[in-house]
């Protein structure tokens, strides 16, 4: 049974960049992919923005994809596609995985696993949309997927449900496409997709947005054939009153990803119930020794330029040879944070160029972001503008800490 | 033969509350008609019209300004089956009838089911709680209680022969009044009698040990240990594709639409694909019985449909982890509300499955959920389980019971046409019901034909059917997928199911054409991500394996095409 | 005239004065020539996918390599819908020179290798 320094779960872009990473920090690296080809969910994103911060371009996602797939080619990092991992232990600090292929079920060792499964989308169903259960209700992933790789259209009149940033993208797609967008339904009073997708999507389509709204029932037996549409309350309720039937012949979904952490469950890693992803130290290794978390697996990102960057700083870490033991400190943070990652700060590890994602609870305008360590001022920057859609990244310097008792990150309203 | 004192006392009470309806004696059979505006009032009339305990209630009183939507059908209209011969038609594909059609094809006869839908099991039979019951709250009187007890002697062995997973979980009556706990071992007796063996009194603190995330103002329980799980539409489908495989014939997409009935006898059945011509006809069309019936010319009973609404946990759910069909004991309160109340019962793919709530509704196919109905379930099975949360519901569904204004199976050969047999009015427990009451059928057949038939030489009663490769052994595995790698190639990841099982399913005796088809067989597309990765996939793989384009290929039955735009309909 | 900047990520608040074509909101260069093209001539890029004869993609991907007038983007998108790919071809080739005469060219966006398989 061969053993490998680093096993890398997905090669979507945070696995891809993950095993280049790992394997130019001497790692014996083998990464695994259910699917027959790499890129993950990229191979489906057709349209442009990808790779902006990155590579300095405006590529669609195949491209940017295939970028990252290219600077594997003359690495030793050993990749095995239609490969699942479908049980994992730990015993002795080593990683037995269990893989299924079409070659048989295999077995593997490794020292260090790194997790990066990506995420799902949210079901219809998790929302509650009530009513019948026709042919007609998509999730905007698999609409895409119909759409781009199989050239057909899964609608020719629909409503869009959620303002996140996969269904603004299909509302342009299916549009160009020749079919009908009725509208795209929010529930929350402020858009969940970023600011230029919302532009470039449904105002240069004249595609209206309505905020407060959401979809309650579904109609038709065997295909669809209306939703209805409901005005919600302050705590997004639907006001049955304000019920409207509107005819199409398509849900299409798009409320929200979840991390997929069934791996890092069977491993007993912690997850964060606010990313529902791991929480991880500044090494992206999670609170389970040599087990690292990175990409939208870990949190979901906006950008897959931020993807690639936390699994470079995975792989940069799983392939470290001797690794001490771990002085973790907790970052509390306040309300008008949704979640900040890393989580916790290890103090054992180099800790002067920390990367920071993070995501505000609310909207914000003009506001500072504090850093403190047991009271004093650390770190301190101003943002005109936060909104949860748009998560943040910051670098952190904290090497001039030694040994804090306890580190905060916080909103403070310039007003 | 009507009891004449009764009769009037009753139909005196019904014309007070009601005097413009009318009721009268057909026959033997209370026949009510008129209008009314109020369904449920429709029903009270039925059950007090049923409290006569004659030959049946013929209910045709209408909903004041409500037209009740047609029998769903399946578009497709051809002479397919014209001129098609047998000795008995089953009408209807859920577990009664295809319960039916593999006892028929124990012999040598030529038999036929035909299902309006595009795959068996669509109507209740694929939307109930799979409980093989013990029968607690049978009248000893009724026919569920005489199916019942000798089916759950059979039921293990079929299903073992069967293929389908039969889990003996045990099912709990929990009691929250300890005063109660006095009258126990009448209640236990009294169900031994009844032939439910090994129950038993459980105290609190094995109770606990047995459930220990139930209600803590638990107090005692009262066990069943006979009570199973099984996968209901897994079941009927087992039963159909070994009626194939024993020669029957099961046809799809096929409704009755009208008989030809003359000297008190079925000359033929006209459908959608044509006309058939049987021997005798078997009434198993579940809602539809009743106006199976009155095609027939022999309406001795009415269905006023009753919905149900069913709620899945997530398998990870394991706070509201029961062990056993668990239910707590409500006490005699609401007479009028005809069921056990539900319960919260494991399922057999690791789920957890709450419900079922119960309403008189008019319409027979109305599968419709609401929010209020989800909401309430959750909060009274919180009663039992106080950890349950909205949050853990992965999925929910409706279902019609087909129930009858007797509350009771109607198991008889015609009233006044000759050759025909009803195995109708089917509600819980017909699943488990189901093999004793084909026997049955059966017997009938062979004393309306006046004729014994003759055994199936080579008939089997095992089905073999590969159970799930993530269930097996790694070697049974690993062995399996050397042979075939399409087993190693995995499509439903949230399931872990592989493309040869996909295919295999695709290629089933039973035809499988829809993507809801596979998801019931082999549940792929039935995990957290809900087919959000697989569906497509899937679609692809069915494309293939059936010659089909994509734009071909249907969600459940005709019209559901998934991608339904050509560029013909797009500017 | 309120808008929201495309050109990167950080989707600026931009605010130009129709009359004086004074930009205000922007962080970089890009945006406030973003802001005075969106009111003279706006531009954008278009991605869509064409159709192909080769059985291993019913569709390639493809962008154009620049930006085009946005009025012309419907036309640019019919005129991709009568394109019929029939050859395995690398990421970048351009299938259409000089879309339209607006200079730019469209080039496919996925690499496309016989044998290649999706399941």
């Amino acid at each position: 049974m061969r053993r490998y320094d680093v096993v890398v779960i997905g090669a979507g872009p945070a696995g891809l960049a993950a095993s280049r990473k790992a394997y130019e920090n001497g790692a014996s690296v083998l990464l695994l992919e259910r699917e027959a080809k790499l890129g993950g969910i990229l191979k489906q994103c057709i349209h442009d923005g990808f790779g902006l911060w990155r590579f300095k371009e405006k590529l669609s996602g195949p491209e940017y994809a295939e970028r990252e797939i290219a600077s594997l080619a003359n690495t030793s990092v050993e990749i095995r596609t239609l490969t699942y991992v479908s049980d994992i232990k730990k015993n002795n600090g080593i990683f037995n995985l269990t893989l299924i292929t079409r070659n048989g079920i295999e077995k593997v060792e490794a020292k260090n696993i790194i997790l990066a499964t990506g995420c799902r989308e949210r079901t219809a169903r998790q929302i509650f949309i009530q009513g019948t259960n026709p042919a007609g209700v998509f999730t905007a992933g698999s609409a895409q997927y119909y759409i781009n790789i199989l050239g057909q259209m899964p609608t020719k009149k629909c409503v869009i449900l959620g303002s996140g940033d996969i269904g603004l993208i299909m509302a342009r797609r299916i549009t160009l496409e020749g079919g009908k967008v009725v509208g795209v339904y929010e529930v929350k009073p402020t858009p969940s997709g970023l600011s230029r997708n919302i532009a470039q999507c449904l105002n240069d389509f004249q595609i209206p947005l309505h905020l407060s709204h959401t979809v309650t029932r579904v109609f038709g037996s065997d295909r669809l054939t209306a939703v209805e549409i409901c005005k919600v309350d302050e705590n997004m309720r639907p006001l049955i009153e304000t019920a409207e039937i509107i005819e199409c012949d398509a849900l299409i979904i798009s409320v929200g990803l979840i991390p997929e952490n069934e791996i890092a469950e069977k491993l007993n890693v912690v997850l964060n119930p606010k990313t529902k992803g791991p929480l991880v130290d500044q090494t992206l290794m999670t609170m389970g020794d040599n087990i690292y978390s990175c990409g939208n697996a870990l949190h979901v990102s906006d950008l897959a330029d931020f993807v690639s960057e936390s699994g470079e700083i995975a792989g940069f870490n799983a392939a470290k040879k001797d690794k001490k033991n771990r002085d973790l400190r907790e970052i509390a943070i306040d309300k008008h944070l949704s979640y900040v990652v890393p989580s916790h700060i290890d103090f054992a590890v180099p800790h002067e160029e920390i990367i920071v994602y993070f995501r505000s609870a609310n909207e914000y305008e003009n506001v500072n972001l504090i850093v403190e360590a047991d009271g004093q001022l650390l770190f301190k920057k101003r943002y005109q503008h936060l909104r949860p859609p748009e998560m943040e990244r910051l670098v952190l310097n904290l090497s001039k800490l030694q040994d804090p008792a306890s580190l905060h990150l916080r909103i403070e309203d310039l007003h | 033969m009507i009891d004449l004192v009764k009769y009037h006392k009753i139909r005196r009470q019904i014309l007070r509350k009601h005097p413009n309806l009318s009721v009268t004696d057909k026959d033997g059979c209370i026949l009510l008609q008129g209008e009314l505006d109020s369904w449920d009032n429709i029903v009270q009339v039925g059950y007090l019209a049923a409290s006569l305990k004659c030959d049946g209630v013929i209910n045709e009183i209408k909903l004041k300004g409500y037209q009740p939507l047609a029998m769903r059908i399946s578009p497709i209209v051809d002479r397919q089956y014209d001129g098609l011969q047998c000795d008995v038609l089953i009408v209807g594909g859920g577990i009664i009838g295809t319960a039916i059609l593999r006892e028929f094809s124990k012999y040598k006869i030529k038999a036929v089911l035909i299902e309006k839908e595009s795959d068996v099991a669509l109507h209740a039979s694929s939307r109930n709680d799979g409980c093989i019951h013990v029968g607690i709250d049978l009248s000893r009187h009724s026919l569920k209680h005489k199916y019942l007890r000798r089916a759950v002697l059979m039921y293990e062995d079929l299903a073992h022969n069967l293929n389908v997973e039969y889990r003996k979980t045990g099912q709990t009556l929990v009691f929250t009044k300890a005063w109660m706990r006095a009258i126990m071992p009448f209640f236990v007796r009294h169900a031994i009698k009844k032939g439910i063996k090994g129950t038993r009194i459980i105290n609190r603190r094995e109770l606990l040990e047995r459930e220990p995330h139930i209600n803590k103002e638990a107090r005692f329980a009262v066990f069943f240990p006979d009570g199973a799980i099984i996968s209901p539409y897994n079941m009927v489908v087992a039963l159909a594709e070994n009626a194939i495989q024993n020669g029957a014939q099961i046809l799809l997409d096929t409704a009755a639409l009208s008989m030809e009935v003359s000297d008190q006898r079925i000359k033929s059945v006209a459908t959608n694909r044509g006309t058939i011509y049987p021997r005798v006809v078997v009434n198993a069309a579940g809602v539809f019985s009743d106006v199976l019936a009155k095609m027939a010319c022999d309406q001795c009973f009415t269905i006023h449909p009753r919905q149900g609404v069913e709620v899945i946990l997530d398998k990870k759910a394991s706070k509201y982890m029961v062990n056993s069909s668990l239910s707590f004991y409500r006490g005699s309160g609401d007479k009028k509300v005809h069921t056990k109340g539900g319960g919260v019962i494991p399922t057999v793919d690791g789920n957890i499955l709450v419900g079922p709530t119960a309403n008189e509704i008019p319409e027979r196919e109305d599968f419709s959920t609401s929010i209020e109905e989800i909401n309430a379930l959750i909060t009274k099975h919180r009663q039992a389980i106080p950890n349950l949360r909205q949050s853990d519901i992965i999925t929910y569904f409706a279902g019609i019971r087909a129930a009858t204004y007797e509350e009771d199976f109607v198991i008889r050969k015609g009233k006044w046409t000759t050759n025909i047999i009803h195995a109708a009015g089917i509600q819980s427990p017909g699943l488990t019901a189901a093999p004793a009451i084909a026997e049955d059928i059966v017997k009938f057949y062979q004393e309306i034909t006046n004729e014994s038939l003759n055994s199936n030489p080579s008939f089997n009663p095992i089905r073999n059917q590969q159970k799930p490769l993530k269930d097996l052994s790694e070697s049974e595995r690993d062995a399996l997928i050397r042979q075939n790698p399409d087993y190693g190639q995995i499509i439903c990841r949230c399931e872990e199911i592989s493309k040869g099982e996909i295919i295999d399913a695709l290629h089933r005796p039973l035809e499988v054409n829809t993507l809801d088809g596979i998801k019931r067989r082999i549940r792929a597309g039935m995990g957290r991500c809900q087919g959000g990765f697989c569906q497509p996939l899937i679609t692809q793989i069915m494309a293939h394996e059936k010659n089909l384009s994509l734009t071909d290929i249907k969600k459940k039955g005709t019209g559901s095409i998934l991608l339904n735009a050509n560029k013909e309909d797009l500017k | 005239m309120k808008l929201t900047c495309i050109i990167c990520p950080n989707g600026c608040a931009l605010e130009i004065d129709e009359k004086t074509m004074k930009v205000t909101g922007y962080k970089c260069s890009r945006g406030a020539a973003f802001a005075v093209n969106e009111l003279t001539n706006p531009r954008r890029s278009i991605t869509s996918t064409v159709k192909t004869t080769l059985p291993e993609y019913p569709v390639v991907s493809v962008r154009s390599d620049g930006d085009l007038p946005k009025a012309l983007i419907g036309k640019a998108i019919s005129l991709l819908k009568t394109i019929l790919v029939d050859e395995y071809l690398p990421i970048g080739t351009i299938i259409v020179n000089n879309v339209l005469d607006t200079g730019v060219n469209i080039i496919t966006t996925t690499a496309m290798y016989k044998g290649d398989t999706r399941i």
